[in-house]
C-alpha cells in the first residue's frame, strides 16, 4: 500500500534534495508517511506525477 | 468584543433591508403627501371653476335667482363633493333682513337667511376668498366668489362648501407596511441561510486550525465542497500541513538513525 507513492519522495530527493521533498508534500498535500498509508490508485499516482513535473 | 462572521453577514443583510424598507415607506409618505396637496389644489380649482362659470352666466340683476338655482342644482347633480352651494344677493328694499340674503341654495331652509360679515367683506373687496377648515373632524373648503353683472359690478356672492374627506383617506396603504415587513422577514431568513452556508466550512476550518495552533499537527484537514476562497484556503493549508508533517517525520527519522548509531 502506497509503495509507488512513497517512491516519488525518493525521486524528489534525488532531483532536488529536502527542498524538493517538502515541495512534493505541499503539492500533493501528503507527507511521506501519509503516502505510505495511502492506496496507489491511478488518481493518486496522477497527482504525484503532476507534482513531480512542477519540481 | 468578538462578533462572528455569521452575525456580521446577517446583520449587514438585515440592515440593508431595513434601510431599504424605511426608504420605501418614506418615499410612499412623500408621494401620498404630494397627492394630498394636489387633491386639495384640485378641490380649490374645481370650486373656483364652478363659481366662475356662474359668474359668466350672469348678464343682469334680473333672473339671477333662476340662473343661480339652476347652476346649484346642476353642480349638486354632478356629485362633486359640494355640501353647500348658495348665492347671496342684495335683499329688496323693505325686506328683512336688510343687506345680503340667500336667494338660491341647495339647502332650501337657508333661503332668505342673512349673509355673514365675512361674506359681505368679499362683496366689498370684490375679490374671491378660499378658506380651508375642519368641521366634525373632516376637512372642508369654503370658496366665496363675487358674481358680477355685465358692467362688472359685484351684485351677488357665490358661497361653496366642499367636503374634502377624500383627501384624508389618502394615506400610505397598509399593504406597503405589510410588504415591507414581509420583505424584512424573508431577507433576514435568506441572510441567515446565506451566512450559514458561508460560515459552516469556515467553522470546520477554524476547528482544525485551533488544533494546529495548540501544537497538534496530526490533524485531518476537513473536506470542503464549496469551490470558493475557503476551499482554496483549506487546500493551501493541507499542503502546508503535509510539508510540516513531512519535516517532522524526517526529523524523527534522523533522530532515530542518530540514536541507533
Amino acid at each position: 500500500m502506497g509503495a509507488k507513492l512513497t517512491s516519488y519522495f525518493d525521486q524528489a530527493k534525488a532531483k532536488g534534495g529536502l527542498g524538493a521533498q517538502i515541495k512534493l508534500a505541499m503539492l500533493t498535500k501528503m507527507a511521506a508517511s501519509a503516502a505510505a498509508a495511502t492506496e496507489d490508485t491511478p488518481q493518486n499516482i496522477k497527482i504525484f506525477e503532476d507534482a513531480m513535473k512542477q519540481l | 468584543m468578538k462578533i462572528n462572521i455569521m452575525t456580521k453577514i446577517t446583520a449587514s443583510f438585515v440592515l440593508v433591508v431595513v434601510v431599504f424598507g424605511a426608504a420605501t415607506i418614506y418615499v410612499s409618505h412623500r408621494s401620498t403627501e404630494r397627492e394630498k396637496n394636489n387633491t386639495v389644489k384640485l378641490y380649490e380649482e374645481r370650486g373656483l371653476a364652478i363659481a366662475k362659470a356662474l359668474d359668466s352666466s350672469i348678464v343682469a340683476d334680473q333672473g339671477l335667482t333662476l340662473i343661480a338655482q339652476g347652476m346649484i342644482d346642476k353642480a349638486q347633480a354632478n356629485g362633486i363633493g359640494i355640501t353647500e352651494f348658495s348665492v347671496l344677493a342684495q335683499a329688496p328694499e323693505g325686506q328683512s333682513p336688510t343687506g345680503y340674503w340667500t336667494i338660491a341654495s341647495n339647502n332650501q331652509a337657508s333661503i332668505h337667511s342673512a349673509g355673514d360679515a365675512a361674506q359681505l367683506d368679499v362683496i366689498k373687496s370684490n375679490a374671491y376668498s378660499v378658506h380651508f377648515s375642519e368641521q366634525n373632524g373632516a376637512r372642508i373648503i369654503d370658496v366665496t366668489y363675487p358674481l358680477h353683472n355685465v358692467a362688472g359690478k359685484p351684485i351677488a356672492l357665490a358661497v361653496l362648501r366642499m367636503d374634502m374627506s377624500a383627501v384624508d383617506k389618502l394615506a400610505v396603504s397598509s399593504s406597503t407596511y405589510l410588504v415591507t415587513i414581509i420583505m424584512i422577514v424573508v431577507a433576514s431568513a435568506v441572510a441567515i441561510l446565506i451566512s450559514y452556508t458561508i460560515t459552516r466550512p469556515l467553522r470546520k476550518l477554524t476547528a482544525v486550525t485551533d488544533q494546529l495552533a495548540a501544537g497538534n499537527i496530526n490533524v485531518t484537514m476537513p473536506e470542503i465542497r464549496s469551490r470558493d476562497e475557503i476551499y482554496d484556503l483549506n487546500e493551501s493549508l493541507k499542503g502546508v500541513l503535509a510539508a510540516v508533517q513531512f519535516l517532522t517525520d524526517e526529523v524523527e527519522s534522523t533522530q532515530r538513525k542518530a540514536g541507533a548509531a
